[in-house]
């Protein structure tokens, strides 16, 4: 999976392109760790060019959405292709995540 | 001195454990007896109660005049009852003061509110704590040096109209010994009895882990240690860091109010810390906790039947610790306890509750047994009379007679009735499910993560559907070679799923792969919405919407 950082002000864009599996998860989430444990982070996801999540890349994205509540941030995902959306709608994450 | 109290508490609880004991054997020698006059003794306490004068509590004189008098019920029969104690009404069920509800999962909306009243809550101290600890020190000797355990129990409980707590039952049982908790168990009051969301495993291990002479971990189920185990197994690095500068990782989800408190209880420990670095970078490949614990002596946890995956796990990590079963236990009642270290099996407790019993093969019958009349190697359900105002109440589990104990039977646990699957009448239990699921991991050598079972009916004849998660992929070119073995095992576990596959009236059944973590993930997202991890019991049955649609969008299709 390629991950692009973009600082947009006080807002990091990450574009992701590929897969978030088992294999990238741990790697997606050691180098998002700079920014979602920053009090206040404001990170969107740019999912334009991610085909797939994985059970594992949830884990992950559960574990940033509790950390914007936690530490008073927000966490965005934008342009989610449909089969992702269908993932999200299916394992009741729609209700938990931002998804614009 | 911090080390002599905690000794001195558990050598206190233990003696009367010891006590306990003694008259355990004198009960369990007459159990019919006894268990008959304590049905009694509870009919006339509470024959002046709104159900006791329904139901003429004070003309019945003998177990057969109850069996006449007194119909069957379930929780619906006293949700109208509850929710006017709830209100403030006292002698509806029991003339026994209600102090605790326990909170069950019912409906999402409106779970089941149990009243406990305070002998149940003496009973749970009694045998829970003070037989279970006596038992234990009886098998272990000086190998256990009594000091501080790990409690994973948490307390959340929500206040009623009237007053009182609700919440789990085990919460209860903590929550009864608050004052002197850092006595006995490593995590601070601020973990045990949370106001908010967190982290807990994080708080539970950092706590634990500073404390080299950690005496044992007590959890309700195997599934909370195995979790903290596993999280442990991933997140040593950032835990041994904080312990050495004595910090608490930013990262960690703690509101900032309980990590100031946490914070003035720890101090920087680069000597526990480097220990503890040389221990986990030598890996996980040979067990773990006697090496990071070397005093620690024993686990205590419900850990059998439906749970036995994650105590088979919890092997790996122990070495040859040992574990104590603990008790077959509900929010209604305690009912039965392991008199030996490592037994899964459970003798059910004469003085905690009435007992009846209806042949698992007549589930429909009207007509129940009393304990001397049950067989070894059947299978019963039962229906109990406890000590909190619950009358003839169906609690839909299914145990095995599997022994004696003097004269009181040895039970264990088989399934539960409403988590039975039955596509065309071929009643499949967990226990099948668990068996067929255990040889499959068998005959193909592969390791087990969780599974479960879902009845498909949207297909003509409906077929089972197996989830399972494995550590490793299994090969995807030998797909129907596994299916067929599993059909096999699942036949073998239940012949009648066999004869109805052969004659047609079910599909074959299905086996889905589920991608890595989606158990793990499942676990994560019912903490996120407030279930305690300490109470999280495994998935066993597909039987709702929501798990429904859950698991099948995870299922690996690749």
């Amino acid at each position: 999976m390629k991950i692009e950082v973009k600082q947009d002000g006080e807002i990091f864009v990450v574009e992701l392109e590929g897969r978030m599996d088992t294999n990238t998860s741990p790697e997606f989430q050691k180098e998002m760790e700079a920014y979602y444990t920053k009090q206040g982070f404001n990170m969107i996801l740019d999912f334009d060019k991610l085909d797939f999540v994985s059970s594992a890349g949830l884990r992950v994205l559960l574990l940033i959405q509790k950390k914007s509540k936690a530490l008073s941030g927000s966490l965005v995902i934008k342009n989610v292709k449909p089969e992702i959306q269908e993932v999200f709608d299916m394992t009741g994450f729609s209700d938990i995540l931002t998804i614009e | 001195m911090i080390k002599i109290i905690p000794k001195l508490i558990y050598t206190l609880n233990i003696k009367k454990g010891y006590k306990k004991i003694e008259n355990f054997d004198r009960l369990t020698e007459n159990a019919p007896e006894i268990n008959k006059q304590l049905l009694l003794d509870m009919l006339a306490k509470n024959a002046d109660t709104e159900y006791g004068k329904r139901y003429h509590f004070d003309k019945i004189n003998t177990v057969e005049d109850y069996k006449k008098m007194v119909p069957f019920s379930i929780y619906d029969d006293y949700a109208p009852y509850i929710e006017r104690m709830v209100a403030g009404e006292s002698d509806l069920l029991t003339k026994d003061p209600i102090v605790h509800y326990a909170l069950t999962s019912g409906s999402v909306d409106n779970p089941k509110k149990i009243p406990v009243s305070e002998q149940t809550v003496d009973l749970y101290r009694e045998y829970a704590t003070q037989f279970s600890f006596a038992i234990i020190a009886r098998a272990l000797g000086k190998k256990w040096r009594r000091g501080r355990g790990l409690n994973l129990m948490e307390v959340k409980f929500e206040t009623l109209p009237n007053g009182l707590f609700a919440g789990s039952i085990s919460g209860r049982g903590v929550y009864s010994i608050k004052d002197i908790l850092f006595l006995m168990f490593t995590s601070p009051k601020e973990i045990v009895f949370p106001t908010e969301i967190m982290d807990t495993k994080y708080a539970h291990l950092r706590f634990a882990l500073m404390d080299r002479n950690l005496s044992y971990i007590v959890s309700a189920f195997m599934t909370g240690i195995s979790d903290l185990m596993k999280y442990m197994e991933t997140n040593w690095e950032l835990l041994v860091d904080d312990i050495e500068k004595g910090t608490i990782d930013p990262d960690i989800k703690i509101p900032d109010n309980v990590k100031a408190q946490l914070l003035t209880q720890i101090k920087p420990n680069p000597k526990r810390a480097r220990e503890l670095r040389k221990e986990f970078e030598k890996g996980f490949e040979t067990p773990i906790i006697p090496r990071i614990w070397p005093e620690l002596a024993f686990v205590h946890a419900i850990g059998s039947g439906g749970f036995s995956v994650y105590t088979d796990k919890m092997r790996h990590y122990l070495g040859d610790i040992p574990i104590y079963f603990s008790v077959y236990a509900a929010s209604e009642s305690i009912m039965a306890i392991c008199n030996e270290m490592e037994a899964q099996e459970f003798v059910l407790i004469p003085d905690s509750a009435f007992y009846e019993f209806i042949p698992a093969d007549q589930e429909d019958s009207e007509e129940t047994l009393t304990m001397e009349q049950l067989e070894t190697g059947k299978d019963y359900e039962i229906v109990l009379t406890n000590t909190s105002g619950f009358y003839r109440y169906r609690i839909k589990d299914v145990v095995r007679v599997v022994g004696w104990y003097k004269n009181c039977p040895k039970i264990k646990f088989v399934y539960r009735l409403n988590q039975m699957v039955s596509i065309a009448g071929e009643k499949t239990t967990e226990e099948c499910i668990s068996w067929a699921v255990k040889e499959f991991a068998r005959a193909t050598a592969c390791e087990l993560v969780d599974y479960s079972v879902y009845a498909d009916v949207a297909v003509s004849p409906g077929r089972y559907v197996i989830f399972i998660e494995l550590e490793k992929p299994l090969p995807r070119e030998r797909y129907d070679a596994y299916r067929q073995i599993m059909e096999e095992k699942l036949g073998t576990a239940n012949p009648s799923i066999g004869s109805k596959v052969k004659s047609g009236v079910l599909s074959p059944s299905e086996i889905s792969f589920v991608q890595e973590e989606t158990y793990a993930l499942y676990r994560d997202l019912m903490i996120m919405r407030g279930i305690s991890a300490n109470q999280l019991k495994p998935v066993r049955v597909i039987d709702t919407l929501v798990k429904e649609n859950f698991f099948f969008a995870l299922v690996d299709k690749e």
